[in-house]
């Protein structure tokens, strides 16, 4: 029993629950944004790669962390952008063309890391735990919950926002219509290929910050697929989610909850567990969740065709 | 009349080996172009690249070895792709069907070497074909999209291996590497000697593979609801086809061609199960199914090709210091043109043309 309790109700599981959760809720409220314009991107793995890799480009060339958080950006949207000449500006395969910029990605990040890093792993400029006054002096979980990296409070708020914008404001209905009806969306004179366009490179920005929080906030450095199948889970958590962003965050952190406990059990030795079984466990969780939102849930309409003005 | 259509080069256009020619050569162009831009020394990786995977017997023997798993792979994704399904989960099913293998051939120590590879062969082809059918299943029962469940099941499949040869099946005088032990010797596949080559004898096998699935495809009444089934899934249900059941079906042939794969290579070439089986042919033999059209015959072309480019890379990686993942960005850019080249606008642009260029024709005459 006093395992159990040490299981679940320590600050070390909540501690690595939130920090495994961030960079799903990132690339997965990414997604959902792009998903609802009717662009499905595979690529995202490669996204948050890429995002992994220019982020501790950009914070050991400038000494930021800032920076390079934001060079993260820059290299998700970069790779998004070449999704987007090649599925929204000639119409082409959207499953192919994800499944190539995860090709590319890995690739290009492996051989590049090896060309400016070199094989050592060199720590560069990275984000401490931003304790939240006040509230980080809360008992019980206060430090653990408001002591997180930026990008956890990033993420909740742009969580927050992007539902905001996709629910709230011309431009999510004009996201939402390219994804259910892009036709209706033309006719009412609004450039689908432009609000494709925005959706698809939030969604790469969101992926890259994603992939720049784990490199910059977990491991300090970079690390040849160093995300490691982070992008392919968040693909499918966006399904549980049913396209809504601000679930992202509930769905993401249940999910990393599932992962720190099978972490928790290698650690603590509670029972004889191999490692690799224990990591199966999120996976099987993850495919039986996907299994059951399939039945409930419905995609949006026109995601995955591609539309060209006629 | 066809001459002008020539002069336009648009009767080129519409062949699909020439777009694919095309696209590779630009691909390998661009490919040489980043390596140039990041200061690799292209007299030097050329040369290497070259005599890697074409230079003497034993660099086209490493070529036809490496283009074997992908050929099986690639030809059970073009079976998935003509019915209209997408088998991401290559890795997967190798892994599960090598765990198998060797597990079998602990198990059942066959002494006669035909019937211990034929043995072998079917028990790759069965798990293998079992786990990508349980993709299907659950994309005929669930409607869960077999490209998200599939990679799942590659690292679910991936971490069974893996505990298996840490834990049970661990070779305990294996120089401390968690790897199985060797496959008993009755269950490897020779090396064959032709004239002045040699030949690992799964690459016959992998062309037996191929013909196999032409004929399957092509002239069998399977094959044709198959493609039916990729053609027009609402057609094929009202023509009476059982949809789920070719959906499964579909799926758990793409997997046990990519199970053989995980046996041949296994019996053929590294003889043990490490966490390093497969470096990522799963995903390799998605650019060979769709470089080959999905065709059986295009398929052979495309995993020579690759098979060449990955040990050229390797080769280029010992002689000229150039990251063999070099060889992961150039497959990228290839299907990324190819995409692009069998884009609905292009396919529009050239439909334009050709009506242009028969107008044309019909003012000359």
């Amino acid at each position: 029993m006093d395992a159990l309790i040490e299981l679940f109700i320590s600050t070390a599981f909540v501690a690595s629950t939130l920090r495994l959760a961030v960079p799903l809720m990132l690339a997965a409220t990414g997604e959902v944004i792009s998903e609802r314009a009717g662009i499905l991107n595979i690529g995202l793995e490669g996204m948050m790669l890429m995002g992994a890799f220019t982020a501790v480009i950009g914070a050991d060339l400038t000494g930021s962390p800032w920076l390079g958080a934001i060079a993260g950006a820059a290299g998700g949207a970069a790779l998004a952008s070449i999704h987007g000449v090649i599925v929204i500006r000639w119409a082409g395969d959207q499953v192919v063309s994800g499944l190539a910029l995860n090709l590319g990605a890995l690739g290009l990040t492996t051989y590049l890391s090896r060309k400016i890093l070199g094989t050592e792993q060199t720590e560069v400029a990275h984000f401490e735990p931003v304790n939240i006054p006040i509230l980080s002096d809360l008992p019980f979980f206060g430090p653990t919950v408001f002591g997180q990296s930026p990008f956890f409070y990033f993420a909740i708020a742009m969580a927050g926002m992007l539902s905001w914008v996709l629910f709230r404001t011309r431009l999510g209905l004009a996201w939402r219509s390219a994804g259910e009806d892009p036709d209706a969306l033309d006719s009412v004179g609004v450039s689908v290929a432009r609000t494709r366009w925005t959706a698809l490179l939030v969604c790469g920005a969101m992926a890259g910050l994603g992939g720049a929080s784990i490199s910059l906030a977990q491991l300090f450095t970079f690390i040849e697929n160093m995300t490691g199948g982070s992008g392919f889970i968040a693909l499918a958590l966006v399904i549980v989610t049913r396209w809504r962003p601000l679930w992202a965050v509930g769905v993401a952190t249940f999910f990393a909850s599932a992962d720190a406990l099978a972490l928790r059990i290698q650690a603590l030795d509670v029972v004889d567990i191999p490692f690799q079984i224990s990591l199966m466990i999120p996976l099987v969780l993850t495919l039986v969740m996907y299994g059951f939102a399939a039945r409930a849930g419905r995609s949006p309409a026109a995601l995955g065709r591609s539309w060209l003005k006629s | 009349m066809t001459s002008k259509r020539d002069a336009l080069g648009l009767v080129l256009l519409g062949r699909e080996s020439f777009v694919v020619s095309a696209v590779i050569i630009l691909g390998l162009l661009l490919s040489l172009v980043m390596l140039a831009v990041t200061g690799a020394d292209l007299g030097e990786a050329l040369p290497a690249l070259l005599s890697g995977s074409v230079g003497d017997a034993r660099a086209i023997e490493e070529t036809l070895s490496q283009s074997v798993p992908i050929m099986f792979v690639g030809l059970g994704v073009a079976v998935g792709l003509r019915a209209g399904l997408f088998n991401i989960g290559g890795e997967g099913q190798i892994y599960v069907a090598a765990l198998a293998g060797i597990v079998v051939s602990q198990w059942l120590p066959v002494d006669v070497p035909v019937l211990a590879v034929a043995l072998l062969l079917v028990v790759g082809f069965i798990a293998g074909g079992i786990w990508a059918a349980a993709a299907g299943w659950m994309r005929a029962y669930l409607h869960m999209n077999e490209v998200i469940t599939t990679i799942l099941l590659n690292g679910i499949g991936f971490l069974l291996a893996s505990w298996a040869i840490h834990g049970p099946l661990r070779d305990r005088d294996g120089g401390g590497f968690p790897w199985s032990e060797k496959i008993g010797e009755p269950f490897r596949l020779p090396i064959l000697d032709i004239g002045p080559l040699t030949m690992p004898s799964g690459f016959l096998l992998a062309l037996c593979a191929a013909v196999i699935v032409w004929i399957f495809l092509d002239k069998t009444v399977i094959g044709v609801e198959l493609r039916t089934l990729g053609d027009n899934r609402d057609a094929a249900a009202y023509a009476g086809a059982r949809v789920p059941l070719l959906v499964i079906v579909a799926m758990g042939c793409a997997g046990a061609l990519a199970g053989i794969a995980g046996v041949v290579e296994l019996s053929g070439s590294q003889e043990r199960l490490s966490d390093f089986f497969s470096p990522g042919y799963g995903f390799t033999a998605i650019a060979v199914a769709l470089v080959g059209n999905a065709r059986a015959g295009g398929v052979v072309l495309a995993a020579l090709f690759f098979g060449a480019l990955t040990a050229g890379a390797s080769s280029m990686e010992r002689i000229a210091q150039v990251p063999a993942s070099t060889s992961l960005v150039a497959q990228a850019i290839i299907v990324a043109l190819l995409v692009v080249a069998r884009s609905e606008r292009l396919g529009r642009w050239v439909r334009a043309r050709r009506q242009l260029a028969a107008a044309l024709d019909g003012q000359v005459t």
